[in-house]
């Protein structure tokens, strides 16, 4: 039987090919495309872990094995090959009555199955296994079609929300002269300015973060004398540029609105820390560090987990999570829906004025492009913050599911976890938009102390001057030229200007001239906010020409303690003589009390003091302000001014 | 060297056999016009050794199809007309009082007459408006091949085959046969009326002068080698088995068995269906010219081994449920594997 064995063979082999087809098209393939619609859906909407895509391909092995493993008993490959051939079960009777023959008194039976095996080696020869089992790939069916419409609808789910950190294609690099062939500006007061520049650069690698080292190469460059001021002022006309073209491209990637996220965020940073178990959590996200939020979430619901009090923190500090999220979802504070209702009716008023000349048409069509603009961009903004809202609501509901007492605990764990997800997007994509506001106010700080430097340069040649004479001075040289008293008019002997105590060593070399008693006129500049004042004082000596010592006090109001004046104090020695006489003075101190600084402020001490600690008021107090920043349309330098007022008040420990 | 002189032998006498039963049809065949499913039926019943049952309206050639096999196996044929008054004596025979030369007085004697049973085929026609009583006159006679009367047991000539007929349409002043005497019957074969082609045939052979002279084509002892051979033909289990499973499906609480036999049977195929579909199918590969049956063979013969056997619940009856279509969804329910 070995024809008929091989003709089997090769008949179960095609079986299973063509089973393998089979299974891959009609089983596979729409699983597969079904899988990958539902693994999508849960990967995008449900925060589901991405490996879950490799179950798409879940179904071919399972198939594959399927089809190789799927028992094919010879006595019904037999009947197959018979049923295709018309063959009525000779192959089949064959092969079946060679293996068990039958009971028969008759020897006939055996000769009859002798001569049926027979036939069937003959037969089994001249067949072909192909046409029995054909490998054709099925056909698609409307229910295949359905299964890749419904992976294509699960590609179209909008993906989850990333980290929000700006992606800028182009790296932004602002090619600077380095040569030094310019002279160096002093600007120490824009190290405020740096301080904040190089927060910003160091936390992220973000746009914010390469314009902030960018605008510190320029200011640096421009200290160093690298450039002058009108190159450092177009290198940060390019980053404005360049900064604007980034806003352009984060306002269109923005859906949700950020300063409503960034409210909501205070708002839940100020539930949370009212429970200990949660004031890591209320911190960092306080610090706008959303990752770093997320994990002390985690840890709190472990926390809470091993720990009956720490769950019962948890629970009340969730629930007050969760009306406050409530409130902030709800709130309706903003006025983009009158301020989108005022710009279309006017956008309508002006769509019906008739225009009578080209002139007014032309000026009609530039006036219904802004409105339109203008409509567009507000209901933009009304989108986002639906869309803001709609984050919020979700936000709450899970923090209600985790603070809910009828939850199982598996339950409360996930929607803790969600909700620590949802904090950190939310948390990073206000962060986001903050660092690209900081981004923007410093290059126009930068770009002002840059002005405004340019504008002192005068002043802050002759200060130099002055130092460098000063200087010289005090170590006794002559530069060539007498300096003279500020009058002109002093002719005493040449007194030697001593700057901050130290002692000339060679040969005086300036000369003021006095006229019996000396004048001295301290100069300062202060730069900055006006804030810091100092007083200078400078000792002079000076010799008559009638040989009576000149006497000069000078008194100078200078900004940051760096006055310097110049004047006479009693000589303290021979008029040609370096020594200088030493006089000891005892100074007696003041017994008692003495004068005291301190104010009772009695209206304060009738009402009470302040219980509560600055730290907190503090905080209070910015989070309004910096959501007026945030909310508000203020001018830059408005914004400047409340977040420099705001640095200089905080707290210290 | 002997066993290949046996093979070669009985692939000689299964290659006669095979040529005896196509000239037994192909003679058959030129009397009877079409009806080729009934022809079939007979033939096997002849073969199988079991008798026959016949169903259909009168003049549809069934008298003539049974004359015609008898005249064609070269057998005695006898007919019996069976009506109401028809006695089971008129069927198995009688002793009579034979006068002797003495007249009645000495030297008379009873001397038995057969009766019409006493033939190779015997056509009971319209057997169903006899009397039970004399139904069961034939029940011996196709159980047991014998005949009791007076007193004495009687072999009946072998072979020994009963067509009956009966007419579907006539039921008043019927006797339906019982389950018990239907159960005898190997067959029960269905007579269809005629096509339209073969209403032609017929109208031109039998309206002319001639008439079609039937030659015997076999005899009683070469028809009795062909019934031993026949039950030498070899069956594979697996078709065994799936007769079994058939029968059983045919019984309504069965695994197998379909909703129609669930909700309309009272009572299955017996254990005779399964040797009649059988032995059948065994005659059918020979007619087909094959050495072994096949589960083709099995789904052909099913409905004709089984119809007579199935017994009808009441909500089936009154339904008009067909056993045909009860048995052609136990074919389609049962696995072949």
């Amino acid at each position: 039987m070995s024809r008929v064995d091989g003709l089997l063979g090769a008949v179960r082999r095609r079986q299973r090919m063509a089973d393998a087809a089979w299974g891959l098209t009609r089983i596979a393939l729409p699983a597969g495309l079904w899988l990958a619609a539902l693994t999508l859906v849960a990967i995008r909407r449900f925060d589901a872990p991405s490996q879950l895509l490799w179950l798409t391909a879940l179904p071919v092995p399972l198939v594959l094995a399927w089809a190789a493993l799927r028992r094919h008993p010879w006595r019904a490959v037999a009947r197959r090959v018979d049923e295709h051939y018309g063959l009525d079960d000779q192959l089949g009777n064959a092969l079946e009555l060679q293996a068990r023959p039958p009971r028969a008194d008759d020897p006939r039976t055996a000769d009859i199955v002798a001569i049926m095996q027979e036939r069937a080696q003959t037969l089994a020869a001249s067949l072909d296994p192909r046409p029995v089992v054909p490998l054709r790939v099925p056909t698609p069916r409307w229910t295949d079609g359905l299964a890749a419409a419904a992976a294509v609808g699960g590609m179209l789910v909008p993906p989850p929300d990333p980290p929000v950190v700006f992606a800028d294609p182009d790296p932004i690099v602002i090619e600077i002269d380095r040569e030094l062939h310019h002279e160096a500006l002093d600007l120490a007061l824009a190290e405020p300015l740096r301080e904040n520049l190089r927060d910003l650069a160091a936390t992220h690698q973000d746009t914010p973060a390469e314009l902030a080292e960018a605008i510190l190469d320029v200011l640096d460059a421009l200290e160093k004398g690298e450039i002058d001021r009108a190159t450092a002022l177009e290198r940060l006309e390019e980053l404005e540029q360049l900064l604007a073209e980034a806003e352009e491209r984060w306002e269109a990637e923005l859906e949700e609105d950020p300063a409503m996220l960034a409210e909501a965020m205070r708002e839940l940073a100020g539930a949370l820390e009212q429970q200990e178990v949660t004031q890591e959590t209320a911190k960092a996200l306080d610090e706008g560090k959303g990752e770093q939020a997320e994990q002390a979430l985690a840890e709190a619901g472990e926390q809470a987990q091993a720990d009956e009090e720490a769950r019962k923190q948890l629970d009340e500090a969730l629930q007050e999570a969760e009306r406050r999220l409530s409130n902030a979802a709800q709130n309706k504070d903003s006025d983009t829906d009158e301020k989108l209702d005022e710009a279309e009716r006017r956008l309508r008023r002006e769509e019906k004025k008739e225009a009578k000349t080209p002139e007014e048409q032309a000026d009609k069509e530039r006036r219904l492009k802004k409105l339109r603009d203008e409509v567009e961009s507000l209901r933009r903004q009304q989108e986002r913050e639906q869309k803001a809202r709609d984050r919020l609501e979700q936000l709450r509901r899970q923090a209600k599911e985790a603070a809910s007492k009828g939850s199982s605990p598996q339950k409360k764990q996930r929607s803790l976890e969600k909700l620590g997800r949802g904090m950190s997007q939310a948390s990073r994509k206000s962060r986001q938009s903050q660092r690209m506001g900081q981004a923007r106010d410093s290059l126009e700080e930068a770009k002002s102390v840059v002005r405004r430097a340019g504008q002192q340069g005068e002043g802050q040649d002759r200060r130099r001057q002055q130092m460098r004479r000063f200087s010289q001075a005090a170590k006794g040289q002559r530069d060539g030229k007498d300096s003279k008293g500020k009058d002109g008019k002093g002719k005493g002997n040449e007194s030697t200007l001593l700057v901050e105590g130290q002692v000339g060593e060679g040969e005086p070399k300036g000369f003021m001239e006095m006229p019996g008693e000396g004048q001295g006129e301290g100069e300062g500049q202060g730069e900055g906010e006006g804030e810091g004042q100092g007083q200078g004082e400078g000792d002079g000596q000076g010799e008559g020409q009638d040989g009576q010592a000149g006497q000069g006090e000078g008194q100078g109001q200078a900004s940051q303690g760096d006055g310097i004046g110049d004047g006479s104090v009693d000589p303290l020695g021979a008029d040609s003589s370096m020594k200088t006489n030493m006089k000891n003075v005892r100074v007696k101190a003041k017994e008692g009390r003495g004068v005291s600084r301190a104010e009772v402020i009695r209206d304060a001490s009738q009402e009470g003091f302040a219980t509560e600690p600055y730290r907190k008021v503090y905080k209070d107090y910015r989070g309004f302000a910096q959501s007026a920043i945030d909310n508000e349309a203020l001018p830059a330098a408005a914004r400047r001014r409340i977040k420099r007022y705001y640095q200089l008040i905080q707290p210290r420990d | 060297m002997s066993t290949a002189i046996t093979t070669a032998e009985t692939q000689q006498a299964l290659q006669q056999l095979q040529d005896d039963l196509r000239r037994l049809v192909d003679e058959v065949q030129r009397v009877i016009v079409g009806q080729d499913r009934v022809i079939e039926g007979v033939v096997t019943c002849l073969l199988a050794g079991g008798h026959g049952l016949l169903e259909g309206v009168p003049g549809l050639g069934k008298t003539l199809l049974i004359r015609t096999l008898a005249q064609a196996v070269h057998l005695d044929f006898a007919r019996i007309q069976f009506t109401p008054d028809l006695m089971p004596a008129d069927i198995v025979g009688t002793s009579v009082l034979v006068q002797g030369e003495e007249g009645f007085g000495a030297g008379a004697r009873l001397e038995y007459q057969p009766g019409p049973i006493f033939a190779n085929i015997v056509l009971a026609d319209e057997v169903n408006r006899a009397t039970p009583k004399t139904q069961s006159a034939l029940l011996e006679a196709m159980a047991e091949g014998t005949v009791t009367a007076g007193g004495q047991t009687r072999r009946l000539p072998v072979p020994f085959l009963v067509l009956a007929t009966q007419n579907p349409l006539e039921m008043e002043g019927t006797y339906p046969l019982p389950e018990a005497q239907l159960d005898r019957f190997l067959f029960k074969i269905r007579v269809d009326f005629p096509g339209e082609d073969e209403l032609m045939s017929i109208l031109d052979r039998t309206t002319g002068n001639e008439g079609q002279e039937v030659k015997p084509v076999l005899d009683a002892p070469r028809l009795l080698q062909m019934r031993e051979l026949v039950r030498a033909i070899p069956v594979a289990e697996s078709l065994t088995r799936y007769v079994v499973r058939v029968l059983r499906a045919s019984h309504p609480d069965d695994k197998h068995a379909p909703d129609l036999v669930k909700r309309y049977v009272r009572f299955g195929g017996s254990p005779r269906g399964a040797q009649a579909m059988l032995l059948a199918a065994r005659v059918r590969c020979c007619l087909q010219g094959r050495l072994s049956p096949s589960i083709e063979d099995v789904r052909a013969v099913t409905p004709s081994a089984l119809r007579h056997r199935v017994i009808l619940n009441f909500e089936g009856e009154a339904e008009g449920v067909q056993i045909d279509s009860c048995l052609a969804q136990v074919l389609d329910a049962v696995p072949t594997d």
